[in-house]
């Protein structure tokens, strides 16, 4: 139980709902003043850009898995790295039992609903920025430190021997697909029923007719 | 002005200083610019988020070479068309230029004389499902406390008059629920109003006095999003338009007056069933649209959203320098506050305040704090969650301090209680 409430306060933030506000009042909210605010403008950092015309939009937040031994979680404004310890081996014990060891042990605090699991070959094709990637090492392990920089910064090269590796994204703005199954479900719930409308009017028109 | 007058009053045979002054000029104009700005305007979609990321591509670059080179104003390095930036002014302005140079073409165009009712009669039914839309959307971001969310502890423990209008009126509409729930209630029901054919009027009528609200607050608090809500309000005056002198006659007049339900007998689609499928299919996007975050989180009151790992309010309580205690006089922080999105916020007992963006490493017990200058800290803390004390390290100068400080219950201030008084003694 100690590790599982010491693991990463992201998995809060990924639960919680979006707020909208301007930019202004975001960065006011936390007691930002006008003279930093163009600082914070431009950063990349400070959340600004994900609020607009007041209204709420959903910040991007992101997990990734580079190797069976790291984590690298990115939220719109938190970044850690988890490597694998004698706690939380078990998590990276097998691949395809990933998902359920990670709801076993953070169930708690996030749902993983929202998670999708994208394969080794997705990283590459993302191409996880290396900014991120620098951000590293929050939480540090002594002796793995170089070992991870090797796995991370080449994935190319060490594709054969990091066939365990995925990417783990959640909610994120700018993958439009990944709320594809409730998209679909609502598309496909408003279209029986616009049908099921047009098929009562022409029912009821044609009864109108015969009266 | 009757709105059949705008569609027949109309001359080919005009030079362009006679076409300014043609109603029909300035009725495709503003049609054209409002149909024009609902398209290109980077307003972020749940659905469509693709059309923010195209608008954007399609124009950011190009107005930001012709506003730093042409208007020579300076833009920060990662300008981007957002509410009431400078992108988005010379975007409108843009949309405007280019509204006045189409509308010109159209009006020496022979042809578009045939094609104008119908025209304008389709950007009249987009740009009201749009204005619905948006009015619902805002109301139900107010109604699940989206929108005017619960102040921060910071906040709340900020002296009143040192806080900006914009963010005291958005903090002060947060403390009220019940607020929340009217404005979002005004909001969502002319939009209601405006879907159903034979109350659009009265939905016109009502989001306009909604709407001028909106854009009195915002221009009155400075609320950055004085161009949006205007747009906004233009729309609604510009819907309402066709009637306004049907209006002025049954309101000021007392005369007896039809209100059609649209000014012109035009139908696109002649089957009844396909009419009624299609808009039930739109009036349900455009459902999905506002709902969709909610649905996503599951959240419908953010104010009992879970607030993170020692989120909060902290009075320093002790503070000790070297293993010395010392007087709290001496402490250079009198609170600190933990923001719930991820930020840290110290307070100096002159009232000013200091704002990190924050990571707790929980495993290691360290804040890792950065500054706007992009310099990142490392502070130690401790956590008694039995008697909610937070021990953290602030190093100045030469000196590292430990201060002690003790969890304040925010929510027992008198601003978050729920009082309501009937009688006054």
């Amino acid at each position: 139980m100690n590790f599982r409430t010491s693991i990463f306060i992201l998995f809060f933030f990924l639960s919680l709902a979006a707020i909208g506000q301007t930019k202004i009042i975001w960065h006011k909210s936390h007691s930002g003043n006008m003279e930093t605010f163009k600082l914070a403008l431009k950063s990349e950092s400070f959340g600004l850009k994900y609020s607009n015309f007041g209204i709420a939009t959903k910040p991007m937040d992101t997990v990734i898995f580079i190797a069976d031994t790291v984590i690298i979680a990115v939220s719109y404004n938190y970044k850690d790295t988890l490597y694998r310890t004698k706690e939380n081996e078990n998590i990276f014990s097998e691949k395809s039992k990933i998902k359920e060891n990670l709801i076993n042990y953070y169930g708690d605090f996030w749902s993983f609903s929202d998670t999708k699991f994208i394969d080794y070959e997705d990283i590459v094709v993302e191409k996880v920025p290396k900014r991120k990637i620098k951000n590293k090492s929050k939480i540090k392990q002594k002796g793995e430190e170089e070992k991870d920089k090797k796995q991370i910064k080449r994935p190319k090269r060490k594709k054969e021997e990091e066939k365990g590796s995925f990417v783990l994204t959640n909610i994120n703005k700018q993958k439009p697909n990944h709320h594809l199954p409730l998209i679909y479900s609502l598309l496909g719930l408003i279209s029986v029923f616009s049908l099921t409308l047009a098929w009562l009017t022409k029912i009821f028109s044609k009864t109108m007719i015969t009266k | 002005m009757a709105y059949e007058n705008i569609f027949q009053d109309y001359d080919y045979k005009i030079s362009l200083k006679k076409l300014f002054l043609k109603q029909s000029f300035w009725a495709d104009l503003f049609y054209l610019f409002a149909i024009l700005t609902v398209f290109l305007l980077p307003f972020p979609l749940a659905l469509f988020p693709i059309h923010q990321s195209l608008v954007n591509l399609l124009f950011k670059d190009v107005l930001s070479f012709i506003t730093q080179n042409i208007f020579q104003v300076n833009l920060l390095k990662n300008a981007e068309i957002s509410s009431d930036s400078i992108l988005l002014y010379f975007l409108v302005l843009f949309i405007w230029g280019a509204a006045c140079v189409i509308s010109i073409i159209f009006q020496l165009w022979g042809k578009w004389q045939k094609w104008r009712s119908k025209a304008l009669y389709l950007f009249q039914l987009i740009l009201a499902y749009y204005l619905a839309f948006q009015l619902l959307n805002y109301g139900i971001d107010k109604i699940f406390k989206a929108q005017f969310y619960l102040p921060e502890p910071n906040i709340l423990y900020t002296n009143f008059g040192y806080l900006d209008k914009d963010i005291l009126f958005w903090s002060v509409m947060g403390l009220s629920y019940p607020y929340n729930l009217f404005m979002g209630i005004a909001e969502v029901l002319p939009a209601l109003l405006i879907f159903y054919r034979k109350t659009r009027i009265l939905g016109f009528l009502l989001s306009f006095a909604v709407l001028l609200n909106v854009v009195a607050i915002n221009f009155s608090f400075d609320i950055s999003v004085k161009v949006y809500s205007s747009f906004l309000c233009f729309l609604s005056i510009l819907l309402l338009s066709p009637y306004f002198q049907k209006l002025y006659r049954f309101f000021i007049l007392k005369q007896v007056v039809n209100l059609e339900d649209t000014p012109i007998k035009f139908s696109f689609i002649q089957s009844k069933p396909l009419k009624v499928g299609l808009k039930s299919f739109t009036i349900g996007l455009i459902l999905i649209e506002c709902f969709l975050p909610f649905l996503k989180s599951l959240n419908f009151n953010d104010d009992l959203a879970p607030r993170p790992y020692l989120h909060g309010a902290y009075e320093v309580t002790e503070v000790f320098v070297e293993n010395k205690k010392i007087s709290i006089n001496q402490s250079p922080i009198k609170r600190f506050y933990i923001h719930r999105r991820n930020f840290l916020i110290f307070e100096t007992h002159q009232g000013q305040m200091a704002d990190y963006e924050l990571f707790i490493n929980q495993i290691q017990h360290v804040f890792l704090l950065k500054d706007y200058q992009q310099n990142t800290y490392t502070l130690n803390y401790k956590y008694n969650k039995t008697e909610q004390t937070l021990w953290l390290e602030y190093p100045m100068g030469n000196k590292t301090f430990w201060l002690q400080a003790k969890a304040l219950d925010w929510q027992k201030l008198p601003a978050l209680q729920e009082n309501f008084h009937w009688a006054i003694d």
